[in-house]
């Protein structure tokens, strides 16, 4: 067996067994924090949006800040007394805990102040978007040229076999991407933001079937260039 | 590759063309190219009989094994 078929499927296994586990874990979570637990409140540090400073002449000079908008998943905290996390059995000193699941919301979120660190996080976001947008764009021209080789005919070819490879490869980094992107926009929020009565935490929001068919593409290339080798054999026996 | 097609020099023994030798065993001179020219990645039971019957020799006269 190919050795690159041996590691695509072996990848392809653990990315499905990993979302399958993934997927119970992330939708079955108990509270498990003892009775004892003290419940936090965080505040906002009063960020103002718009800052108005009063000059030495005594003009007023406002100063807008800008912000960003993010969604975040959110989850209660786990302490037991939340009346959110027990149920609410009249029989029962301790009931049960329930079962809570993440919860999306929207958050305003102030730029940095410091102009250098601004910048660089505006510049990295922009990085990020133009590299994303040309992995999409080549992932699209790829799919595009395949399906026109396919309609001429061409199925078990080098070329065929190589576009699904790096169009594949390409959506593996693509998730990839999307998953550091997403953990470092959740650092960041988390450096910044305290909602009270909930934890801000890392969900992996990025598509699996992305990854999925990557990994299949990357299968179905080498499947191909088998193929590719057992026509070769066929149209070379006398 | 270590195997070794010998059509050409039956060929010459025969003082047989390729097209003949062709239209005899049934199959397009370009075929017969790739046999005599090594490319071939495999032979039939029926070419080899074929080519055999046309040849009117053994096997074993029209292939060669030889250590690379």
């Amino acid at each position: 067996m190919n050795k690159k078929l041996k590691i695509y499927s072996t990848l392809l296994i653990v990315a499905i067994v990993g979302f399958a586990l993934a997927g119970y874990f992330h939708f079955h979570y108990e509270t498990s924090v003892s009775y004892e637990d003290e419940i936090l409140y965080f505040e906002m540090d009063g960020e103002e949006y718009v800052k108005n400073d009063t000059l030495q002449d005594g003009t007023i000079k406002s100063e807008w800040q800008p912000t960003f908008e993010l969604t975040v998943n959110v989850r209660p905290k786990q302490n037991p007394r939340h009346p959110t996390l027990r149920s609410k059995d009249p029989m029962s000193i301790f009931p049960d805990p329930v079962k809570v699941e993440m919860q999306k919301v929207k958050v305003k979120v102030p730029f940095l102040k410091d102009e250098s660190i601004k910048n660089s996080v505006v510049a990295g976001v922009v990085a990020v978007i133009a590299i994303m947008s040309v992995m999409y764009i080549w992932i699209f021209c790829l799919v595009v040229k395949l399906i026109k080789r396919i309609r001429r005919g061409e199925v078990f070819t080098q070329q065929i076999s190589k576009y699904m490879e790096t169009s594949g490869i390409l959506m593996v980094v693509a998730y990839l991407s999307e998953v550091v992107i997403g953990y470092i926009m959740t650092v960041t929020v988390l450096s910044q933001v305290k909602i009270a009565y909930y934890d801000i935490e890392f969900v992996n929001e990025a598509n699996p079937m992305l990854i999925i068919t990557g990994l299949a593409l990357m299968i179905i290339s080498q499947i191909i260039l088998m193929g590719k080798d057992l026509k070769e054999e066929q149209e070379l026996t006398i | 590759m270590s195997i070794i097609v010998n059509v050409d020099v039956m060929m010459a023994k025969r003082k047989m063309s390729s097209n003949e030798l062709a239209e005899k065993i049934g199959i397009t001179p370009a075929n017969l190219s790739v046999l005599k020219t090594g490319k071939a990645k495999a032979i039939r039971f029926s070419t080899l009989e074929a080519i055999c019957k046309a040849l009117d020799c053994q096997p074993g006269d029209v292939l060669e094994y030889r250590e690379d």
